[in-house]
């Protein structure tokens, strides 16, 4: 593979590991390790798979009709409905931003040692500054690549040793030992809604725009979502593994972002430590990054504004003013000091209520002819589309219930 | 997450249930810290991570504490409420003093995080 090629990608690598293994990853997986082990593997797989789908579907879209997916969905689902996908997702991409500036504040913290208060406006300065300065490719590969320092907790998870007799089962849906069957639903629904989250989806669309895709780009469509959404899952389940290992036997519940770091730090030393701290910090940074573009891009295509960070700030300015305003709005929330992880667990739950109205207009636009002429979906991508829809319809309807159920995950 | 419920319940009478979820939150807290202290004393982590992590373990460990304290507990209840309370008030001074203690005591506090985080179990086991 080039170097060409490699970077071509990270617009999948940024949207996996930004968002996919943001802070509702690194929140669900361990909380799921800790309390049922390796059992709850097979759901990051369905999760991984559904969001390959999906986003191959939203790129494709992208390529072949220019437009973004949200512009096109207004378009064809009309203004009603088209304004319910749009009220759904900014509520749920500004509690997400709010809980990743959080946790950008805690990874500097954990790494530096100075309070908590004084590095969450540094987190949203530097997080600006970034979004305003880079163009978007280098925003795609400074977070993206960087947070492949999470890599260090595929690391730990083979050096902790795991009875992988035990890993290859819990890729086996069936019944389960170490907590109540709400429980255990609470956690799947909760990692479906982080793996599925929608703002990934929306900024893969944009991006595809932003990267200008066009036709030839859609075999770079396919390895990036496939690339780049796979890297993700293969980090949520080492971080399930290393929680399993570490964390189940010695009732660990993870409540804090510090928690994960543990488990590499126990294993790899301070240099472990150190490493997943970064890549925890360009996650969760590249994830608030992303949440308040997709928040802007799906305003700016939603009533026609000029958009896009190619775009000189003056030239989309109501796009910038969008996303500094998402920045600004997710900092008074983090200011209210709310936790963040708690911020994370609601964010997840409530993202799972909207998953349909993000994917059903999707699947829509993807079959149809007027916008994707011969590229419309194949039988396959609609068989995988249509299973994946009736999946979130019963993961929708259980979210909030389970939930209060459950008060949170705490069973 | 179960010391939030178990300070949603301040005013309130603490159920069997409720003392239950709290001594094994307090267990979680004491395990964790136990595990911070054990990397510490064999110099694996950083003095950062060690202060702001056994921080923010001490914190949830008071508040826990002062959650049952201000939970009225039924005669059954009472008294291994207070042995729970007690507890999360050494695990919260025991995670407080790991930043600045040496090797050897940062090796003293995760012996004694650890009898804690046993000492719970035992008592959320009684309970149930």
């Amino acid at each position: 593979m080039s170097l060409k090629s490699v970077l071509a990608v990270a617009l999948g690598i940024l949207s996996a590991i930004g968002g996919f293994v943001d802070i509702g990853d690194l929140v669900f997986n361990t909380q799921a390790g800790a309390v049922f082990g390796f059992q709850l593997l097979w759901v990051v797989v369905i999760g991984v798979v559904g969001i390959v789908v999906y986003s191959e579907m939203c790129g494709r879209v992208s390529a072949v009709a220019g437009r973004p997916v949200f512009d096109l969905v207004r378009e064809r689902v009309g203004f009603g409905p088209g304004l319910a996908t749009l009220l759904a997702a900014e509520f749920v991409n500004l509690l997400t931003c709010a809980a990743e500036i959080g946790g950008a504040a805690i990874c500097l913290q954990l790494l530096s040692g100075l309070s908590y208060r004084l590095l969450i406006p540094l987190a949203v300065i530097g997080l600006v500054v970034c979004s305003w300065v880079l163009p978007f490719e280098w925003i795609e590969r400074v977070f993206g690549y960087l947070g492949l320092c999470l890599l260090v907790f595929a690391v730990a998870a083979i050096k902790l040793h795991p009875s992988w007799g035990q890993v290859a089962r819990g890729f086996i849906p069936g019944s389960h030992t170490g907590g109540g069957l709400t429980l255990y639903l609470y956690f799947v629904v909760g990692l479906l809604g982080a793996a599925l989250t929608p703002y990934e989806v929306y900024f893969y669309s944009s991006g595809a725009v932003e990267d200008s895709w066009g036709l030839k780009e859609l075999g770079l469509n396919k390895v990036t979502a496939m690339i780049g959404y796979g890297l993700g899952g293969f980090l949520s389940m080492a971080l399930m593994i290393v929680a399993g290992v570490l964390f189940l036997h010695r009732g660990i519940s993870p409540q804090f972002l510090g928690t994960p770091p543990l488990a590499v730090e126990h294993v790899l030393s301070q240099v472990g430590l150190v490493l997943a701290l970064i890549g925890i910090l360009f996650a969760v940074g590249g994830a608030a990054i992303e949440t308040s573009f997709s928040g802007a891009y799906n305003l700016a295509q939603f009533f026609g504004w000029q958009w896009g960070k190619r775009e000189r700030p003056a030239g989309a300015s109501r796009f910038t003013l969008s996303w500094v305003a998402i920045f600004a709005v997710a900092f008074l929330v983090v200011l209210t000091g709310y936790d963040p992880v708690k911020l994370t667990e609601y964010s997840v739950i409530f993202s799972v209520v909207a998953l349909p109205l993000t994917y059903l207009p999707i699947l829509l636009v993807a079959n149809d002819r007027a916008y994707m002429g011969t590229r419309v979906n194949g039988r396959l991508a609609n068989v995988f589309g249509v299973i994946y829809l009736v999946i979130l319809l019963a993961v929708a309807a259980g979210a909030i219930p389970l939930l209060l159920i459950t008060h949170g995950g705490q069973g | 997450m179960a010391l939030g419920t178990a300070a949603c319940g301040q005013g309130r009478a603490l159920s069997p249930a409720a003392f239950s979820q709290a001594a094994k939150s307090v267990q979680s807290l004491a395990a964790e810290g136990a595990l911070v202290a054990q990397d510490a004393s064999a110099g694996r982590s950083t003095a950062a991570y060690v202060r702001v992590h056994g921080a923010a373990l001490s914190e949830a460990a008071s508040k826990s504490a002062a959650a049952l304290r201000a939970e009225k507990s039924a005669p059954a209840l009472a008294q291994r409420a207070r042995t729970l309370r007690a507890l999360a008030t050494r695990i919260a001074a025991d995670l407080k003093r790991l930043e600045h203690a040496s090797s050897a005591e940062q090796r003293r506090l995760a012996h004694e995080l650890a009898s804690a985080a046993a000492r719970s179990t035992k008592l959320a086991k009684e309970q149930t």
